[in-house]
């Protein structure tokens, strides 16, 4: 199971605000796939997979603000449950 | 996972670093003589994104990667500024003019007084606590603002962001610009389209009835999130952001005195030496009598920034300690 | 870090890479406040220099010095700790990842300033000369700051007074992510540095026996009395600046071609298995020994105490003057 989640990419970057999901749960998804854009303080970002598998639940929703590190869906491998 | 960065932005605000390029973008279009020197510029966009795309619109002779060389970076912005031109120097921190204190204090805040000579030059950087630790956290407000010579920008908001460079890259003076780390990604309305926004002009964020926090830069926020729950009480707090602190908009500290008479003045630096003392000691001196009270200053301890989160955190002012503030000023 | 064998050699530049990728991943995760500066490819500068040095020989670093900082012997778990800000990291949780030190270990502290260590390792070896000791001080800065002042300001000093101090470029070719050649005159830094009247040397930074060998004659010289020494190690920083830095500076082709032709821990196995300094089976048992190393710093600094609050203004002077 890969996380998919926002990244720390600065010293003051403490949030992020999810824009758009761009492959919704159940969807497959392929290595280097875009599943989700955010906004960062400096710039937006495609957070894409490197695996394989079936996009699981999203866990945030459009403008919502994620903190820095978390989760906001997982990619399953085949036969694996969130 | 991996990421990739993608330019283009989909949120119609300008960010706080956007609203930088757009208002320097704007002036260099119509001022050739302006140029920016910095580290990182061209291809990053410096450090926090405030010239992205600049170097590629204007091409390198206008915005210029430098080595890190501060003193000499303020000395060609020294030179070139007598010789004519409107350099941009960008610090990317404040922490590291004091690499080139001699360039900016010694000699660029004194010219016009020496010789007669402008220096129409803009030092930018980034100021404020956030992570990174003691070394990228120092606040230099107060040394700046009390320089004969130099003047002091220190925006909150997109708008003033805007309005405020143009305004100092109109002027043929040294400004210190200062750009709260924090605030770097917040998205907010370009309100005054393409004006310059007048240095030493406050600008009142929240309307009040029984007290005011006079403030500026990040410390708005936490001020603003004070008068929140001090609504809920029934104090209705006046927030007012000074926005310049040299020049420095006494009218409204000396009005908000006369209104409410009961002033709380709020900033994150060391409270010791901090410019909450100047403010309130000069208003005092020419408002006492319209005081209910001793004006009541909020302000960081007097240590170091620890990198630890939440020891920078409660080394500035919270919302706590700005509520405590205003329930002192209304006991008088 | 006792620098016993060969073999420790590489084992201690291992830590320092498995440290470095755990970190960073760490870091993304947001378990690193301020983030970090990730050292992974300049692991032969850090060890070539600290296997040269006596145990209570001085070094002050750079924003880049978890490499530095490991090498001269502290532990995973107090670095780790640190990087998360907690009570029991190296300098208590105040420091982060930019801040690391302890004076009593010769270690004069990583620095958010641009060439800030070399003046205060320069400084260190002012106070070794004054005292007659026979140790060398050893500054480190990055090839950004072969443009600071204070770097030459310094070197001349220390060539003035003949002070027991060596000077070394970890050059990792990229102040953030600005090319070396592209603001750097002349882009020849033992040539630059010759001008000031010391041995000068351009070296390869990713044989970690080169470095110990030119460290090596250096202190020798410094102890000697002879004065200074000037090594710029050329090396190469596989990550971003800061973690989270992924600009279009360099190509990827770039960054392969030194990972996979010029890494120095490829190198040095190579080197060690082909001269039978060590077996494939020590190999795989050092490796294993490592990684476990660096997953106990992990959970060290995961359940490690915060600072405590009350902590925040401590230290900030002696408290003889009489401030309260």
């Amino acid at each position: 199971m890969e996380e998919v989640f926002v990244p720390a990419l600065g010293m003051a970057m403490d949030n992020a605000v999810l824009l758009e999901w761009l492959k919704n749960p159940g969807d497959p998804v392929a290595a280097g796939d875009v599943i989700a854009v955010i906004e960062t303080d400096k710039t937006t970002l495609d957070l894409t997979a490197e695996t394989g598998g079936v996009l699981g639940k999203h866990r945030y929703q459009p403008n919502d603000e994620v903190p820095v590190g978390n989760t906001i869906s997982v990619v399953l491998a085949p036969g694996e449950v969130e | 996972m991996s990421t990739t960065t993608d330019t283009p932005t989909r949120v119609s605000h300008p960010s706080y670093s956007e609203a930088f390029q757009q208002g320097v973008r704007e002036e260099m279009t119509t001022n050739p003589d302006i140029f920016i020197l910095g580290t990182d510029l061209v291809e990053r966009g410096g450090h926090f994104a405030q010239v992205k795309g600049i170097a590629q619109e204007f091409g390198e002779s206008r915005v210029k990667d430098s080595p890190i060389s501060e003193a000499a970076m303020v000395a060609a912005g020294l030179g070139a500024a007598m010789y004519g031109l409107h350099p941009i120097i960008d610090l990317n921190f404040i922490d590291f003019s004091f690499g080139a204190m001699d360039e900016i204090i010694n000699q660029a805040a004194k010219i016009r007084f020496m010789f007669g000579q402008p220096v129409p030059l803009v030092i930018r950087a980034t100021s404020g606590v956030a992570l990174g630790g003691a070394h990228h956290t120092n606040a230099l407000e107060a040394f700046f603002a009390s320089t004969p010579g130099l003047s002091l920008a220190i925006p909150s908001c997109a708008n003033d962001v805007k309005g405020l460079i143009k305004t100092a890259l109109r002027v043929p003076d040294p400004v210190i610009f200062l750009m709260h780390k924090k605030l770097s990604g917040v998205r907010s309305e370009i309100t005054t389209g393409h004006q310059p926004i007048p240095f030493g002009k406050a600008n009142s964020v929240r309307p009040g009835k029984d007290a005011a926090i006079i403030t500026w830069s990040y410390t708005l926020f936490t001020a603003l999130k004070a008068a929140d729950e001090l609504a809920k009480e029934g104090i209705e707090v006046e927030v007012i952001d000074l926005r310049t602190l040299w020049p420095l908009d006494e009218d409204a500290v000396d009005a908000a005195i006369k209104k409410y008479g009961r002033v709380v003045i709020a900033d994150e630096a060391p409270k010791f030496g901090s410019l909450t003392a100047e403010i309130a000691a000069s208003a005092t001196e020419r408002c006492n009598s319209d005081l209910k009270g001793p004006i009541v200053r909020v302000g960081g301890v007097r240590a170091p920034i620890s990198a630890n989160p939440r020891h920078s955190d409660a080394a500035i002012p919270t919302v706590a300690g700005m509520i405590e503030a205003v329930h002192k000023v209304m006991k008088y | 870090m006792a620098y016993t064998d060969l073999q420790s050699l590489l084992r201690e530049m291992l830590v320092i890479r498995e440290f470095e990728e755990t970190a960073d991943k760490l870091t993304l995760r947001g378990k690193v406040p301020g983030g970090m500066h990730n050292s992974s490819g300049q692991e032969a500068v850090a060890v070539g220099v600290m296997s040269a040095l006596a145990a209570d020989d001085v070094i002050a670093t750079t924003h880049r010095s978890h490499h530095h900082t490991l090498a001269k012997g502290f532990t995973p778990n107090e670095i780790m700790a640190e990087l998360f800000t907690k009570a029991t990291g190296v300098s208590k949780g105040r420091g982060a990842s930019m801040h690391l030190g302890d004076f009593k270990r010769g270690h004069f502290g990583g620095n958010g300033i641009v060439g800030a260590g070399v003046g205060i390792a320069m400084g260190a070896a002012m106070g070794i000369h004054q005292r007659g000791d026979k140790n060398v001080s050893v500054g480190f800065v990055g090839d950004g700051g072969l443009n600071t002042g204070r770097t030459w300001e310094s070197l001349n000093m220390a060539v003035i007074y003949k002070l027991p101090f060596i000077l070394v470029v970890d050059n990792n070719q990229y102040a953030v992510e600005t090319f070396v050649g592209r603001v750097t005159g002349g882009n020849d830094p033992a040539k630059r540095a010759s001008g000031f009247g010391l041995p000068s040397f351009n070296i390869d930074g990713n044989d970690v026996l080169e470095v110990q060998k030119y460290t090596a004659e250096a202190r020798e010289r410094a102890v000697a009395g002879e004065g200074p020494t000037f090594i710029n190690a050329l090396t190469y920083r596989y990550n971003g600046h800061n973690v989270g830095e992924r600009g279009q500076y360099r190509t990827q082709e770039e960054i392969a071609d030194w990972r996979e032709h010029k890494d120095p821990i490829d190198r040095f196995t190579a080197y060690l298995l082909s001269t039978g300094d060590m077996s494939q089976a020590d190999l795989d048992s050092m490796k294993a020994s490592v990684h476990a190393e660096i997953e106990a710093a992990v959970a060290f600094a995961e359940s490690s105490p915060e600072p405590d609050l009350s902590t925040l203004t401590d230290g900030v002077d002696s408290g003889l003057l009489g401030a309260k």
